[in-house]
Parts: C-alpha cells; structure tokens; sequence
C-alpha cells in the first residue's frame, strides 16, 4: 500500500456514516442493494456503545481525507478450537483498488486477531465473486462450503420470536 | 404453534446440528404450565431437569460434553481446548461466548449445553449465532433440544436480534429439513454465500509486515 497516499486506522464513532455509504456501496456490487437497513446511528450505537457488537479498520486516502475502504469484523468461538474471529465485511472503492489497501485491511484484522489469540479467521463469499474467491484462496482461506460442505443458514426476527413464545 | 406441531411429527427424526451433535425431537412439547418461563427469564424447569445460564463452574462439564460428542463423531483429537480455557473465554474479563446447560436434577449434573454468541450484520445490525449443541443420548427425548432453541430466542430477542444464524453440513438432510420447518432459510442455496476460513498459519502469514509487498498489489 502507497503509505503516502493512504491509511489504514481502528474506526471509530464519527466514522458511521461514512462506513454506512460504503456498505450501501457494497450491498449495490453484491447485486443486493435493497440489503441495507441500518442508519448510522444504529451503527454507532451497536459499535461504540456500551456493549460493542463489532470492530472495524477504515482506509482513508490522505489526499481527499475521505474513508475510501473499511474492514468490520467481531470475535466468535468454536468449541474445539476457542477463540476466533469473523469478518463480516471488507470493501474498498472500485478507484482505490489494486493499490494494497484491502491487503492492508486485511492484515490489520489479522493482527487484531493474533493479539486475541485466536486460531480462525472465517468470513463468507458469495459463489459468483470469482475475483474475491481467487485473492482469498491466495492467502491461504479453504471454502469450506465446498471443501466439507457446510451451508450457511438463517432464522429472521418472526422465527425467533415464534421459537421465543411460550404457551401459556 | 404450528411449528411446535411439525417438530411433534418429526419426534423420532435423527437430527444432527452444526457442529454434528445429535439429539432427537421430544414427542410430547407441552411445557408445565408451572414451568413456563416468564418474558425475559432466560431458564425452564421441565420434569427432571433444569435448562439454565451456563456460568463457569459448569464448564468441565461442558468440557466433558464438548469431548463426547467429539468421541461420537470419532475424532476425538479435535477438541483443543480445556476446561480452563472454556472459563477464561466465557467468563474472564472479556466474554466470547454464552451458553445454556441442562441439569439433570436425577443425577445432580450437566448433560446438555448449548454455545451461542453475538455477531452483527451490516444490513441488519445485530443478531445471534449459534454455535454448538450437545444433550447426552440418554437424556435425550426430554425436550431438552426444544427448550435451547426457545432460550437461545429469547436472548435474541432481549438484544433486539433481527437474525439467528448457524451451519448445517449439506449431508445432514434431516437437520436441514427440520431447521427449515422452522422457517430457517438455507442461504448458500439460495443466495451462493460460501463458508471461508483461514486457519492460523495464514493469519500468522497476513499479519506480517511483509505481506503488503507480497502480494504486490493485487487488491
């Protein structure tokens, strides 16, 4: 990365709005822009609050003073292996890419994960993303949807509040 | 409810959970009225056994579960880690899990847990996942199963959770079946979202300073 022309630091709260463009950005390039739902307020409260759901890294260029990339990630566990981590979301601007700054993201989540002790980094990546797949694969990430065939599933809010109902 | 009526006629299913626990489905779900959790209270008295908070003295016996289940599925190398690790990582200064226990009140001890965390969507801001599910086979049929998932809901819901997220592997039909009974949506299916990993080595290997230069700009 072209350390004269960006930076790579731990977000923080003023950060919000600008990573909450940026992950609208994101949600457009992953072909699901109705995605987004947060405001944010919402990602400074649930981020730099008194409980934090998340950390994040953002990437400025020095020129624009803008944040033009962001990692965000939060700590998870495994039963056999202990502490690990996930990284939600990782974007840089199409016009600042091939310039080191995701790898700098990257690496910087890594480090944070390293100084926590944990022995996994997991994210997910959708099928179609042949150039994310091939710079993942790269670093060493197996998929392990296709290597074990794990499948990633969710509940929304009216499963859990049917599960979360009690009869009287 | 109707889905509590779908789990009764799948009462004898084998079910196999994330991480390849197996449990069977309670034929009779009607919880004592007596044992009702109140809104908000995150514990269930069913008959014989006690579905609790885990705190850290129950973990060598989730140790103890966490390595049966591993022997069962025949890797019993997998597990790394000890019983003081589970303290220290769930109940030390910095929590990176929470958890359920069933106590069985017959024998005075734990038998079952249930592993969760929480995680957060930039879409939707936060939301829960679940980990890890294991009730010994004897104690099973016992709406143990059932009474984690409730537990688990509820503490979704007291943090305004709006996902519930977990893994199921593809040959565990079964589980897969009944998870989308229950309105779990199966998203590498219909969405393509693959599960990635970097084990240690790699995360030891990005967080030299050298990778930048490595890697020569390709990102």
């Amino acid at each position: 990365m072209d350390h004269d022309k960006y930076a790579v630091r731990k977000a923080i709260k003023e950060d919000c709005e600008s990573i909450q463009r940026l992950i609208q950005e994101l949600a457009d390039y992953e072909k699901m822009s109705n995605g987004p739902q947060l405001d944010p307020k919402t990602l400074e409260q649930d981020g730099f609050g008194t409980r934090p759901f998340f950390e994040a890294f953002v990437a400025v260029g020095k020129e624009s003073n803008q944040i033009i990339g962001f990692a965000l990630y939060f700590f998870t566990y495994s039963t056999w292996q202990g502490k690990s981590l996930y990284m939600e979301d990782i974007y840089v601007q199409l016009q600042h890419r091939r310039k080191g700054v995701g790898l700098s993201l990257l690496r910087s989540v890594s480090q944070v994960a390293l100084s926590e002790n944990c022995v996994r980094l997991n994210f997910s990546v959708l099928n179609w993303n042949s150039p994310s797949i091939e710079f993942y694969k790269s670093l060493g990430a197996s998929d392990l949807t296709e290597k074990e065939g794990w499948h990633c599933f969710r509940m929304n809010r009216a499963e859990i509040e049917q599960l979360a109902q009690c009869k009287a | 409810m109707a889905f509590l009526k779908r789990l009764v006629q799948q009462s004898s299913l084998r079910i196999t959970w994330p991480t390849m626990s197996v449990f069977r489905v309670q034929q009779s779900l009607r919880y004592k009225s007596s044992g009702c959790s109140k809104h908000g209270e995150l514990s269930l008295e069913l008959d014989g056994y006690t579905i609790r908070k885990a705190v850290k003295q129950d973990c060598q016996a989730i140790h103890r579960l966490i390595q049966e289940l591993a022997n069962c599925l025949e890797m019993p190398d997998a597990p790394q880690i000890d019983a003081e690790a589970l303290e220290i990582d769930g109940f030390g200064g910095r929590s990176f899990y929470e958890g359920f226990v069933a106590e069985s009140h017959k024998f005075n001890q734990v038998v079952g847990y249930a592993v969760y965390y929480f995680t957060y969507s930039t879409w939707q801001g936060k939301s829960l996942y679940m980990e890890d599910m294991y009730i010994r086979p004897e104690d099973r049929k016992n709406r143990i199963a059932v009474s984690f998932f409730h537990l688990v809901s509820r503490a979704a819901l007291i943090e305004n959770c709006t996902r519930l997220n977990f893994c199921v592997l593809e040959s565990n039909q079964p589980a897969a079946k009944l998870f989308q009974s229950l309105g779990a949506v199966d998203l590498t299916l219909k969405e393509g979202w693959h599960y990635y990993r970097i084990p240690r080595l790699g995360i030891e290997e990005l967080a030299k300073p050298t990778i930048i230069s490595t890697f020569n700009s390709q990102i």
